[in-house]
């Protein structure tokens, strides 16, 4: 498994090497993060800072970290008492690649992307093993060098045969710092 | 540039289908109720309780039951009442068998695994709604691999529970096994 990551994040820092020019960013962003058919937690918010690094016009090589507090599971199971399980925190670390059409001014971007992801959770054994992310989002620039996004985002963690699924949808924004 | 694209592309595609296709997988909240009420009572002919456990009586497990991979989380709860007895615990110990008759039996059989416990409770008097949280940290590992072995396989085994002090009159209310199965194609 991690062979695999490592060779993803290999093939995208040789994507980024055979660029002329790259610019260089630093940015945040925040918003939901939604389990989707996975009952082990509740919507979440979702925080976190991305070092977009365009290494071409169209392309755009994006490590990033992101940590979510998920939503606490609360269920009566038909009984007289409510029952309250942890949500627990997901933390990832990775990239994306992004390939933007448009203008600088406006412009919108399918991504995908690799990481190593962590769920931990009260008394359950901790879930650390590589995720990959699918997505979709539109950004602007109002003003040099600064640029505002909206993206949607499907994460799968692989999880031995099975996978643990979520849904973001965040804000960001991010500084372009300088150029090479 | 197409040509990173399409490596970027070919990696992860590589990378799915190399772990097989997973994106169909689910976890899923699934409850067994036990028998309302029941009670663990330290007499020399019903030192402990049995309850046989048929998960093909949970419609969530029969939904699943081809596709399960295993268990994510894993809970037992309900009211624990000590209607007579000094501070002690409660354990829960499982058989792979299902036993009847279901109700007082003498002892835990020699061969049980310790599934779960003890939860504490106090003293006469003492009523507890176990915590979910803390009832998911009360798994022993040896007796959780059995549990999952036996939700992956025919879903039938049986519960012992007892107490841990030297005399126990304990009654479960709305007690309940609750489990997150883990499903994928």
């Amino acid at each position: 498994m991690h062979k695999t990551l490592s060779l993803a994040l290999l093939a995208l820092t040789l994507t980024a090497g055979t660029a002329a020019a790259v610019d260089i960013g630093i940015g945040a962003f925040g918003g939901l993060n939604v389990p989707i058919v996975n009952d082990l937690s509740e919507q979440g918010s979702v925080f976190g800072l991305r070092v977009p690094v365009r290494v071409a016009p169209l392309l755009i090589v994006e490590p990033f970290y992101s940590s979510s507090a998920l939503g606490d599971v609360e269920e009566t199971f038909g009984t007289s008492n409510t029952y309250t399980r942890d949500g627990g925190d997901e933390t990832a670390f990775g990239a994306n690649a992004l390939f933007a059409f448009g203008q600088p001014s406006f412009y919108f971007f399918p991504f995908a992307g690799i990481g190593s992801y962590k769920i931990e959770r009260d008394a359950s054994d901790e879930i650390s093993d590589v995720g990959y992310s699918f997505g979709f989002g539109i950004g602007f620039s109002p003003i040099p060098k600064l640029g505002l996004n909206l993206r949607g985002e499907f994460d799968m963690i692989m999880t031995g045969d099975t996978s643990q699924k979520f849904g973001k949808v965040t804000a960001g924004a991010s500084y372009s710092l300088f150029s090479l | 540039m197409k040509t990173s694209r399409l490596l970027l592309g070919g990696v992860i595609l590589a990378a799915l289908l190399g772990n097989g296709c997973v994106i169909t997988s689910a976890q899923v909240l699934a409850h067994y109720d036990l028998p309302n009420p029941f009670t663990i009572v330290s007499s020399t002919a019903d030192h402990s309780e049995r309850v046989p456990v048929d998960l093909s009586d949970v419609d969530e497990y029969n939904d699943h039951k081809d596709e399960l991979k295993g268990l994510v989380d894993v809970a037992i709860l309900g009211k624990f009442t000590n209607v007579n007895g000094p501070a002690g615990g409660v354990s829960v110990y499982i058989v792979p068998t299902l036993d009847f008759p279901a109700g007082g039996a003498p002892a835990v059989p020699a061969g049980a695994t310790l599934l779960w416990g003890p939860a504490s409770i106090g003293p006469t008097g003492s009523v507890r709604v176990i915590d979910w949280n803390e009832s998911a940290g009360l798994f022993n590992k040896a007796g959780k691999d059995l549990l999952i072995s036996e939700v992956k396989g025919d879903g039938q085994f049986t519960l012992y529970t007892t107490g841990s002090a030297g005399t126990f009159n304990i009654r479960v209310d709305e007690g309940l096994l609750a489990v997150v199965l883990d499903a994928g194609q």
